[in-house]
């Protein structure tokens, strides 16, 4: 039965559209993904000094002024970049791309330079300025799957690595790979639009290669030459009315 | 397993959860993120499907516990209403469970009311002060909830609802009843429908706030996606009017601004271009040509030429938002809070509906797939079911909720219950809710947190968070099909906490009242069993606990397909129907005066009315449109606010006849000049550490101005005077100031 | 000079000893033979007169305590404690103890970093400048000059210290690898800025400590001579000098060629240092100009800074005839051509930007001089007129102007790394995190007892160590004399 090689033939390569003519900016995957992977929230008075840890926000941006007034949600994480910038400048190795296109946060390696959210053009690495803290009440919700970080260190989107491995895992088990709608982050599994999908890219029949290749994606900071793992689909549309 | 063994079978492995997290809180385990491939695999966890609670949409949900512990809730893919998805109220749902304010004993009021001086007594003590009252009150009680249809208020009105001085009603979202009444002689059933969203090619939204009212932000959220891009080669084109540029006006491809109040204008604007089009274009001939010249004759005051003007937009503007109605492909018009909130609300709504139905005939006509507009299969059976838990529609209006009051302050009532709605602060303040608790002799709320409502009471009673607890309920809006949810203790109570039925029907036992049933669990069993008389796709050979298990496995029932096409409905006869309601009058606003604005109070998507201020999560979780976080705020166009002389974060005061507040200003190009809109959910004055004296509370500025048809609290209605206070603060928002209007570094 | 003859020299005047009183007779050729009046450098004062009396004035600040140098100490001392007890707080609390948050991952700690190793480029390098190009009036400045670059190395290798998240874990940098074989990643420029600064510590403290070599042995002798307690390490660490024709030889060598190393190290760390930045895709940071720009900057720190500590030294030690308004002059002229470049240099950045107009790099420029106008003023304004100033030679050998002017340079200097790090941050390329920074009291804290810290480090070595550098002055006034040409009488000298 377990034909399927797991470790020789797994050839995955994970990525993430996000469809921006879905997204309404209804921030359920901000909470959902603070839910799923231990974010703490970090208060009123620490919130207005910038330091909030949500891995997944939803940019908003106003083009026009009143009344010809256009509004723009940018679902924004850490796009997973093949060519991460963040990569290459840390010292220790606390951050790497992993064998399934993923850019991982070790925290046990990370000492803190920071160098990496430096050289992130996206701006979607988070550093724990504070012991995150928890009281004995709250703690009873943290995910067991998902290491508490310490201060001192960056974290970040991690595609809910936890969810991958378990899915991985009960594949194993099965001796067959990962399925394509297997895996889904917090954030794509709330999402009530369906704006957020995600999957192997390397497989050709898999959702999230089709976006991919639908003519609609493109990376954000193309320019930039860091090819994210996360494609945005985009929308509008000319006429309207 | 009966509820007992259950119940013990959840403490013990709560105590075993306990047990093993009763060290320090884990700092460094390193699971999966960082183990190599074939390291553990850390417990799966057991998933259960239940109900959220957060607001009455009724989403089906499914949490994952470990350990004992809700972990994470996600949406349940099987149900119609949320269809696999969660919005971020949803989510934050576990936050509530392991609230450190959340109340673990019951609490008995030991000095004057109001005071606070609260005792612990234990929960035998409590049933016995409840009953004892009930005893004495001969029948005078009232029983208010949010205006969930749920087994608490089933309960609630089969043991109180024989007595004769009884009343029950509910604290819904303010303006919803309109959108209930809107069109209401049109259906059997008188219910908001779900329009089809889903599978219309043009929506036109007239101040449908759909994604963030609780008319499941989920379900919409799921139909809105499908409308833009689930279909190959047609995008869903969705406009939208409305005074304020909301969250789900940025999710539109257009916003129009229109002046308060005057949606209905727009909408029978619209409706004028239809009718008009359908006649030159001999378009619905189902519909005989008297009554469109009926309805043309109606509607002839509405020309777009004659109303630009009072809608501050172009006629042509109106004519092409008019045209998709009359084309081939389906189009909807969604009527929500910026119509309802209003005086002339239901007149409003009533032009959506004979828009839709209008666009519905010709749709039919053409053989072409229409959006269904409200298909309701079994409507009998959806208005008996809903008969079962006890609150009737009109129970729920703001006027009911006004009577009540009303009656109270002439100290009718003798005990009051209250289930876990928090009219104190959310309603306005000359409703003298506060006063009238304070008149009534006996009050129990049954709340998890304190709050201003239960700061008022005698009794307190910590009951079930909605994951520990029995319920089953019928969902206030049908998303096409008629919904059974169910709940089930998905975790064990985390606090010393009861089921509220279970308290009800004690406390009537103690009062000697007749009871339907022992305990709650014992009442869900009597209705299942009810229920499956009607039911014909339960299998027959279950008895009625293992038929009740098939159901809390599924989460609750609902018709398996909900494809179910609508009966063709007689469509001329009921247009026929609106000969004479085709006007708006024209609105009334409280507090006109020169240099007055409108007061534009809103939910927002992540505190609604105000009951999630106390949760760390939905706080910081960025409001959509403003980015702020952990403040209130008032929003301003950036030309009136230079005319005054404010800039961002300056302290403004609003003050209505009815009382001021003092909130910083946001600077929002998306508001029409002449209004200003607040954020409800903020001001509270006694909800635990994190939402007290947070931000200020617009029920403070409303009046009681209402729909007269609906009964709807006109909470759009309000005109205030807005001067600057002096001062400012820093506003925590996520975007920057300047950064925020330069999006075109994506390119998107 | 022959080396023969220079060894002799320095024999006379080291491996005599000092008890021994030696006349300088070439001194004597300084004199104007005719008015009899000191017209040369090392004219008229007394402490030239013979090596005694040059050797006691020179060492007086360091065998010569005043209640007040303890008063003083004392007060750098609590700036110290207060810096560290705010890192303290800092390492067991969080970060969130300054003023950083998200996207600023870098503030006022990694300024004050660059600013430092800038520092520590005036010394050694402008020595070995000097010495290699034979400049005869850097003599009497090295020493302070060295020093002054190995102190400002070891502040600003404190800084990643209290700059990073988990500093007890900062051994992971080091370059060997863990139990997994998991070495440091040397494609970061951290790594590289990691070993370049230990390197260049490295150097130029064995530079400073070769140097220091013939004056231990002066010092250590005056030291046995007066019973001194310095003549425990003195002897230790003047490793027996005594001035022999074998360890001039190799003295000799050995100054020569540590200065060629450092002069090809020390640009390398500035250039690496900038490298922190300008590998980065950061726009306001990705620029090829950083590499010049920051060394060509690091010296104009360091030769302010060098300024400033010679007219401290000749103000507290009354040290005027050993430093005099000649070498300021000289440094001051230096100064000039090193600001030239550098305002060429910042001209050139700028002028690329605002050229090519790219919106992200035009924006950094435009709220840099939105938010930080005072500042902007005050490095361009720094650089610009010190040019204009300078010219004058009034200025240049006005002590209190060139106190002024070496200040001011150096605060537009800080002020240049505070705003190469800051604005950049402050307009990330994702304008919705666009945010402003200020540095908190902690990170102040830190940063004043950083400069404490430098100037204590310079005060105890100038308790335990010769701040002038004795045998140079020495070994110059040997080897300069003036020559009758006719009537005139010309400054010659040996060639080294």
């Amino acid at each position: 039965m377990k034909s399927f090689n797991y470790k020789r033939q797994n050839n995955y390569s994970w990525g993430m559209t996000i469809d921006l003519d879905r997204c309404n900016g209804c921030g359920a995957c901000v909470v959902a993904c603070q839910a799923e992977n231990n974010v703490a929230s970090v208060g009123a008075e620490q919130s207005g000094k910038e330091r909030n840890m949500h891995w997944l926000r939803i940019e908003r941006y106003i083009e026009g002024t009143y009344p010809d007034v256009k509004v723009r949600f940018l679902p924004m994480m850490c796009q997973h970049c093949e060519r991460a910038p963040c990569e290459s400048v840390c010292p220790v190795y606390a951050t790497y791309h992993n064998p399934e296109g993923l850019n991982v946060q070790v925290y046990n390696r990370c000492i803190g330079t920071r160098f990496c959210g430096n050289n992130c053009p996206y701006s979607v690495r988070f550093f724990n300025w504070w012991d995150p803290a928890w009281d004995a009440d709250q703690a009873n919700q943290l995910n067991p799957d998902v290491s508490l970080r310490e201060r001192g260190i960056m974290e970040k989107c991690s595609m809910c690595m936890q969810r991958i491995r378990r899915a991985k895992d009960h594949a194993k088990d099965e001796g067959r790979p990962v399925a394509d709608g297997e895996i889904q982050p917090a954030c794509a599994q709330t999402c009530p639009t369906r704006a957020i999908t995600f999957g192997d890219r390397n497989d050709p029949d898999s959702k999230v290669h089709e976006l991919m290749h639908s003519g609609r994606a493109i990376n954000l900071f193309e320019e930039k030459g860091t090819h994210p793992a996360v494609k945005y689909l985009k929308g509008g549309a000319a006429h309207v009315i | 397993m009966d509820r007992r063994s259950f119940l013990k079978l959840g403490a013990l492995s709560a105590t075993a959860g306990a047990a093993g997290a009763c060290g320090q809180v884990a700092q460094k385990v390193i699971p999966y993120v960082t183990i190599p491939d074939d390291g553990v695999n850390p417990v799966d966890g057991y998933y259960y499907a239940t109900t959220c609670q957060e607001c009455n949409a009724g989403c089906g949900v499914i949490v994952r516990t470990v350990n004992g512990r809700a972990k994470k809730i996600e949406g349940n893919a099987a149900h119609p209403i949320s269809r696999g998805s969660a919005c971020a109220r949803g989510q934050a749902a576990v936050q509530r469970v392991y609230h450190p304010e959340r109340l673990s004993k019951p609490l008995a009021l030991k000095g004057p009311k109001g005071s606070g001086a609260f005792e612990p007594v234990s929960w035998e003590e409590a049933v016995e002060i409840l009953g004892k009252k009930l005893l004495g009150a001969e029948g005078q009680v009232f029983y208010l909830n949010n205006g969930a249809n749920d087994l608490c208020s089933g309960i609630a009105a089969a043991v109180f609802g024989a007595m004769p001085g009884f009343m029950m009603a509910g604290n819904r979202d303010p303006g919803v009843e309109s959108q209930f009444a809107g069109g209401a002689d049109l259906r059997e059933y008188p219910r908001v429908p779900y329009p089809d969203l889903e599978n219309a090619e043009f929506s036109l939204l007239f101040g449908a706030d759909i994604f963030e009212s609780d008319r499941s932000p989920v379900f919409f959220g799921r139909a809105f996606g499908a409308s833009r891009r689930d279909r190959a080669s047609i995008r869903g084109r969705l406009v939208y009017a409305g005074s304020r540029l909301s969250s789900t006006a940025a999710a539109c491809d257009k916003w129009i601004p229109t002046p308060p109040g005057r949606l209905g204008i727009l909408a029978l604007s619209v409706a004028h271009v239809v009718v008009e089009t359908v006649i030159s274009r001999g378009l619905a001939q189902s519909i005989p040509r008297n009554a469109m010249g009926r309805f043309s004759d109606a509607l002839a005051t509405y020309a777009p030429d004659k109303v630009a003007a009072e809608l501050e937009t172009q006629p042509d503007v109106i004519r092409r938002l008019a045209l998709p109605f009359v084309e081939e492909a389906p189009a909807v018009a969604i009527a929500g809070d910026d119509m309802a909130g209003h005086t002339n609300g239901v007149a409003g709504v009533d032009a959506v509906e004979f828009l839709n139905m209008i666009s519905y005939e010709i749709g039919r006509e053409k053989l072409r797939i229409k959006p269904r507009l409200t298909p309701e299969p079994d409507y009998d059976l959806a208005a008996r079911m809903a008969g079962w838990f006890g609150l009737a529609p009109d129970q729920q209006s703001f006027r009911r909720l006004k009577k009540l009051t009303d009656d109270a302050l002439s100290g009718r009532f003798k005990v009051g219950i209250i289930s876990h709605t928090n009219p104190v602060f959310d309603t306005p303040a000359p409703l003298k809710f506060a006063d009238a608790l304070k008149a009534t002799p006996f009050v129990a709320v049954f709340a998890s947190f304190m709050d201003e409502t239960a700061a008022l009471a005698d009794l307190i009673l910590p009951d079930y968070h909605w994951l520990e607890g029995w319920s089953a309920e019928m969902p206030v809006f049908a998303p096409g099909v008629p919904v059974l949810n169910l709940r089930q203790p998905v975790v064990a109570a985390y606090r010393d906490a009861r089921a509220q039925g279970d308290i009800l029907l004690a406390a009537a036992r103690r009062a000697g009242m007749a009871t339907p049933a022992d305990s709650v669990d014992g009442y869900l069993l009597k209705f299942i069993a009810k229920f499956r008389a009607e039911m014909l796709d339960i299998p027959p050979l279950l008895t009625d606990r293992e038929a009740l298990e098939y159901l809390l496995r599924r989460g609750g029932w609902w018709p398996s397909t909900t494809e179910a096409e609508p009966e063709p409905a007689p469509g001329h006869e009921r247009l026929w129907k609106f000969k004479d309601r085709l006007a708006a009058n024209p609105p009334l606003f409280e507090g006109a005066q020169e240099g007055a604005f409108h007061l534009h109070p809103y939910q927002t998507a992540h505190l609604g009315r105000g009951a999630g201020a106390n949760q760390a999560w939905l706080q910081e979780a960025p409001d959509p449109i403003t980015t702020l976080m952990w403040q209130s705020w008032i929003e301003m166009n950036p030309s009136s606010a230079a005319r005054l002389g404010l800039v961002e974060g300056d302290l403004v005061t609003v003050t209505s006849p009815h009382g001021s507040i003092t909130a910083p200003l946001f600077p929002y190009p998306g508001i029409r000049p002449d209004v200003v809109a607040l954020p409800l959910g903020y001001g509270h004055t006694n909800y635990g550490a994190l939402a007290t004296g947070l931000g200020a509370n617009p029920m403070a500025l409303l009046g009681l101005a209402m729909d007269d048809r609906s009964g709807a609290l006109a909470w759009r209605s309000q005109m205030v005077t807005v001067k600057k206070a002096g001062g400012s603060v820093k506003m925590l928002r996520n975007a920057h100031p300047e950064g925020e209007y330069k999006g075109e570094i994506f390119q998107l | 000079m022959s080396s023969d003859h220079l060894a002799r020299a320095h024999g006379a005047v080291a491996g005599g000893g000092h008890g021994e009183v030696m006349a300088m007779p070439e001194l004597e050729s300084y004199r104007d033979p005719e008015a009899g009046k000191p017209r040369a450098d090392y004219g008229d004062a007394d402490i030239y007169r013979d090596e005694k009396s040059f050797n006691e004035h020179t060492l007086r600040p360091m065998f010569t305590t005043t209640p007040a140098y303890f008063i003083f100490v004392g007060a750098l001392a609590l700036v110290m404690a207060n810096g560290f007890a705010w890192f303290t707080v800092q390492m067991f609390v969080g970060m969130g103890v300054t003023g950083l948050h998200e996207p600023v991952f870098w503030g006022s700690y990694i300024a004050t970093f660059v600013f430092w190793v800038g520092m520590s480029h005036s010394g050694t390098i402008v020595s070995s400048i000097l010495r290699l190009s034979q400049a005869n009036w850097r003599r009497p400045i090295l020493r302070a000059a060295e020093a002054m670059t190995a102190f400002s190395l070891l502040v600003a290798g404190l800084f990643p210290l209290i700059h990073v998240g988990r500093q007890w874990r900062v051994y992971y940098m080091f370059p060997f690898p863990n139990q997994r074989m998991l070495w440091p990643n040397f494609k970061s420029p951290l790594m590289w800025d990691f070993c370049a600064i230990g390197i260049y510590l490295t150097g130029s403290m064995t530079f400073l400590y070769i140097g220091l070599l013939p004056d231990l042995a002066a010092a250590r002798d005056k030291a046995i001579a007066d019973g001194n307690w310095r003549q425990h390490y003195l002897k230790a660490l003047a490793l027996g000098w005594r001035g022999s024709h074998r360890e001039w030889a190799v003295y000799n060598k050995c100054s020569l060629f540590l200065a060629v190393v450092i002069l090809c190290i020390a640009p390398s760390v500035h250039t690496i240092v900038s490298w922190d930045f300008a590998m980065t895709m950061t726009p306001g940071w990705h620029t090829t100009i950083f590499g010049p720009y920051f060394v060509l900057g690091a010296i104009y720190s360091g030769v302010a800074a060098v300024i400033t500590l010679m007219i401290l030294l000749r103000w507290i030690f009354k040290l005027d005839d050993v430093i005099r308004e000649m070498h300021i002059d000289c440094l001051g002229k230096l100064l000039i051509v090193i600001a030239i470049l550098w305002t060429y240099f910042y001209f050139t950045e700028f002028n690329v930007t605002w050229y090519s107009h790219k919106p992200e790099e035009w924006e950094i420029w435009e709220w840099q001089g939105r938010r930080f106008p005072h500042l902007l003023w005050l490095m361009v304004g720094g650089s610009v007129l010190t040019i204009f100033l300078l010219a004058w030679k009034d200025i240049r050998r006005s002590m209190k102007a060139m106190f002024a002017i070496s200040l001011l340079v150096n605060a537009g200097m800080y002020t240049e790394r505070y705003l190469i790090v800051v604005p950049v941050l402050t307009r990330r390329d994702n304008a919705f995190m666009w945010t402003d920074y200020f540095p908190s009291f902690t990170e102040l804290s830190v940063i004043a007892a950083s400069f404490a810290y430098f100037v204590f480090l310079y005060a105890v070595f100038i308790k335990l160590f010769p701040i002038v550098t004795m045998a140079d002055v020495k070994e110059g006034v040997l080897i300069s004399g003036d020559m009758r040409l006719g009537r005139h009488v010309a400054r010659v000298q040996v060639k080294e």
